[in-house]
């Protein structure tokens, strides 16, 4: 048509002005890099790439990278007295530059995360169909398949599972579901994104200089005798660790100081509570990994010896990373948890059932989180760590249970819709369970002599963290996806996919326990043949597990690009991200919302929580409630007694529940 | 209360549900002591008996809990589901329930406590007590990329490439690397313990099955903890045969005294 050639070159003049802060951060993070890394080589007198000139070229690098996206309009220059004028962007160009909205950042996580899982989902493929046979067939050599193993398991945990939920609807959400405007340092959010993609780049081009070989967890002395890759799994974990940590930042004070009128603690929604929380460990936890990150660098470019053989603690590593890497396991978990109950009670209309057992729940496990990383080295350790962290490791199940304690309440007489972010909440109910139990065959000292490093622990955490985790995310994105977009999914499209999802991955790593059990350690390329069958086995069902997660990723685009208009509100739920359009504006509320009651009151009785008042009026500052006694007075405030009757509609098919 | 539409079901729903986790527990229970019965792999050794009995008694532990989940989400999925665009709220809401509550914190907190003490403690203890086996047959194991050796001090027999040892005869390990972290794991001994550069370790084991790699594939020193490239075929034969055969082996490789 004649329309196209007129508007093909008017379209990629406005892609390359709309790309621009990507390109010249891009350029500056080269320039950065080649600075850098020269002047280092120079100062040492190298006629070669060294190790500290990489290290130095990184460092430098992120920061051309940072103010090349636009660090240097809107954080730089007016810092010295400069103007501070920066283009946000409109349109899809907001996505690729430095842009301070919270929505704009939540989504920019989520893709990022979303491509990052996708990759890093791509390796995993590459890992089954190499572990099909016991031979070596499909990689070149052993060390392929450990750089490949190590890029896989670094980039789910520190660029996937700690990225997406937190990160990506921490972001959007936090702000939506306390009332406020945006984060509380819009700034130190995007600088906080904009970190994401270089700590990515580093680990995936860890290959350019050799990979590194030992795993995510990469346990030294081994790590100084790798490659120089390793020095690029350092940098990109501090980085991606750094991001979290600013969001962390970020998320508290905007917990703290940004609720509307009316959002009491007692009233936080519940999702706010777990990243609430999860933004504390990774506030006291990030830097101390970071901290090991920086004594990794300096074992190679500084000639330090901390964890030497000679001289140094081979196993301080192991304390250091795990005493990070445990709570981790429940900043990866809580927020997935949070999502869980969000969910059930808005898809059961069904009150929120414990809602103080279960913040209480979450507390408990913030601060356990801290005291069982040793159970990592049951096989490692002395013999006086054994009994302390075998019984921290199994009391923390108990208020992990207080979770399974409110969902299975909120569920149990619940109107269940099985909308496909309802159906992979309870999938991911008893996937997540099923990862629990072998923990606690794991938190088994004499039990876990036997399985710990064999294909039982691959089996364990996989069932935690995509079963809990990767689950929990995709239900988010499917529950969240008409506030985000503004469109409607395809249900049946995605409920078949949640389905083969449920059944390929069980497929796939159910039977991972019996070959620990029978003598499959972990992190190998090659093993004895009479692992064969079942290897052979997983490795095909793996790829209906791929399927599903690539249907999801179909439903979810093609959703975005043809569904039809969901409104405000398609599923009736009271938190107050539904209270405005979808998706919403700017400033996300036309008017400041005042809360009335909690969020997750149903039955006839319940009061609408939350307000958007009267226009033109502005709500009350936040007093001491004059509502509040009169809704107690009335029965409905948080401490209501159970079963509280008042008025009940009549149903008549609702035991039954199904359709006739 | 009794008027509530959801009450009088609510009673039959809790005795189903019951019922169900209660044929599902007996069912589970009953497929694992099968299961156990002929698959627990090749155990060769005294003490891995202790950590195949615990995983057995987990399991009867964690059936219960497992089904009782999976009862309450599976009968909700069937039971109590509603049409998508059905926005009815339910007839029966509760924000706690004292009995359900303490209940459960009663019974999760006494499970915790017990698998600290049986098989936790208990197993530990059983472990332990093989270091006070009197007269152990002491073995030096020394792991590098990629390969294990093996030293019989008191018999003098050094640096062999295979395993050899004599049947119900108390072992002692001792385990070092001479380079990164290497775990030393025979898995018809179940127990596992790790080697690392620059310290030792030791590992208390009391063979009782005669056997070799061909009996079992599990029998067999494999490496458990990632140490470079050559990590997966860092592996070592082990025999373990009578006395007397064990006497002559020691001969043979030039040792004995």
């Amino acid at each position: 048509m004649a329309v196209d050639t007129s508007t093909t070159p008017k379209r990629s003049v406005e892609a390359l002005a709309g790309l621009g802060p990507l390109l010249r951060a891009a350029l500056w993070g080269l320039a950065g890099f080649a600075v850098g890394a020269l002047v280092t080589a120079v100062l040492q007198g190298e006629r070669q790439f060294t190790e500290l000139a990489l290290v130095v070229g990184y460092v430098t690098g992120l920061a051309g990278w940072q103010l090349g996206i636009g660090g240097w309009e809107t954080v730089v220059r007016p810092l010295y007295g400069g103007s501070s004028e920066w283009d946000e962007g409109t349109g899809r160009w907001r996505y690729f530059r430095f842009n301070t909205d919270h929505k704009v950042i939540g989504l920019q996580y989520l893709v990022t995360a979303g491509v990052t899982f996708g990759l890093a989902g791509l390796l995993a493929m590459v890992m089954r169909t190499e572990l099909a046979t016991a031979e070596l067939d499909l990689l070149p050599t052993a060390e392929a398949y450990n750089n490949l193993m190590s890029i896989h398991g670094t980039l789910m945990l520190f660029a996937v599972s700690v990225v997406a939920i937190v990160g990506g609807f921490g972001n959007y959400f936090v702000p939506l579901m306390i009332g406020a405007e945006d984060m509380a340092f819009p700034r130190l959010n995007a600088t906080s994104y904009w970190l994401i993609p270089p700590g990515v780049l580093a680990i995936i081009a860890s290959p350019l200089v050799g990979g590194f070989q030992g795993g995510w967890t990469s346990y030294q002395p081994l790590g100084a005798d790798n490659a120089a890759g390793q020095l690029l799994f350092y940098l990109g974990v501090y980085t991606l660790g750094l991001a979290s940590l600013l969001t962390a930042i970020n998320v508290i004070a905007t917990t703290v100081f940004m609720r509307a009128p009316g959002l009491t603690w007692g009233r936080l929604p519940i999702f706010v509570w777990t990243m609430l929380l999860t933004s504390v460990l990774n506030l006291v936890w990030v830097p101390e990994i970071g901290v090991a990150m920086v004594m990794g660098i300096m074992e190679r470019v500084a000639g330090t010896t901390f964890f030497a053989a000679d001289g140094g603690l081979p196993l301080l590593w192991q304390d250091l990373f795990w005493m990070f890497g445990h709570p981790e396991v429940y900043i990866i978990m809580l927020t997935a948890w949070g999502l869980w109950l969000e969910i059930l009670a808005v898809m059961g209309r069904k009150t929120l059932f414990g809602y103080r057992w279960v913040v209480g729940g979450f507390l408990a496990i913030t601060l356990m989180s801290s005291i069982v990383w040793a159970h990592h080295m049951f096989a490692t350790s002395a013999d006086a760590r054994l009994i302390p962290f075998m019984s921290t490791t199994e009391l923390i199940s108990i208020p992990t249970g207080l979770v399974y304690l409110s969902a299975i309440g909120t569920l149990w007489l619940s109107r269940v819709r099985l909308t496909t972010p309802m159906l992979l909440v309870l999938f991911s109910m008893l996937t997540f369970l099923l990862g629990g139990v072998s923990g606690v065959f794991l938190a088994d000292a004499p039990a876990d002599f036997y399985e710990t490093d064999t294909y039982f622990v691959v089996a364990h955490f996989h069932y935690v963290i995509v079963g809990g985790m990767i689950f929990a995310w995709l239900a988010g994105l499917y529950y969240w996806f008409p506030k985000y977009t503004g469109k409607m999914f395809n249900e049946a499209f995605g409920k078949v996919a949640a389905w083969l999802l449920f059944i390929g991955f069980n497929a796939t790593f159910f039977p991972m326990h019996f070959l620990g059990l029978d003598g499959m350690n972990r992190r190998i390329a090659t093993y004895l043949d009479y692992m064969e069958p079942v290897n052979i086995a997983i490795s095909i069902l793996a790829a209906f597990l791929g399927l599903a997660l690539i249907l999801h990723l179909i439903n979810l685009v093609y959703s975005w690009a043809t569904g039809p208009p969901a409104g405000p509100n398609p599923w009736g739920g009271k938190t107050l991200e539904w209270e405005t359009s979808s998706p919403p504006p700017r400033e996300n509320f036309e008017i400041e919302p005042l809360v009335l009651a909690d969020f997750y009151s149903y039955g006839d009785a319940a009061p609408e929580p939350g307000m958007v008042p009267i226009p033109g009026v502005r709500p009350r500052p936040l007093e001491p409630e004059p509502q509040r006694t009169s809704l107690e007075a009335a029965g409905i405030g948080a401490g209501s007694a159970p079963g509280n009757p008042g008025p009940q509609r009549h149903h008549p098919d609702d035991e039954a529940g199904d359709h006739t | 209360m009794t008027e509530q539409p959801g009450r009088p079901n609510a009673r039959r729903h809790l005795l189903v549900a019951g019922l169900s986790w209660v044929v599902l527990t007996v069912a589970g229970v009953i497929g694992v002591r099968v299961w156990a019965a002929d698959s627990f792999p090749f155990l060769a050794a005294e003490q891995g008996a202790v950590a195949d009995d615990a995983i057995l008694f987990l399991f009867y532990l964690v059936i219960p809990v497992f089904m009782f989940v999976l009862v309450a989400v599976v009968y909700a999925m069937i039971r109590f589901r509603a049409r998508p665009d059905d926005l009815t709220d339910s007839a029966v809401q509760v924000r706690t329930h004292r009995g359900y509550t303490m209940t459960w914190l009663g019974t999760t907190t006494a499970l915790a406590v017990l698998v600290i003490i049986h098989p936790g403690v208990t197993g530990l203890m059983e472990i332990w007590d093989a270091r006070d086996e009197p007269d152990p047959l002491v073995v030096e194991v020394t792991a590098q990329q990629w390969e294990w050796s093996f030293t019989y001090p008191e018999q003098g027999v050094e640096n062999q490439p295979e395993l050899v040892l004599p049947v119900d005869q108390p072992v002692r390990f001792v385990i070092t690397s001479e380079d990164v972290i290497h775990s030393f794991w025979i898995p018809a001994f179940r127990l596992k313990q790790d080697a690392v550069p620059g310290a030792t370790t030791e590992l208390h084991i009391t063979p009782d099955r005669i056997g070799d790699i061909g009996t079992s594939e599990m029998l067999r020193v494999q490496c458990a903890e990632l140490c470079g490239i050559g990590h997966a075929d860092m592996a070592a034969e082990v025999s373990i045969v009578t006395a007397a055969e064990f006497d002559e082996w020691v001969t043979e490789v030039g040792g004995g005294q």
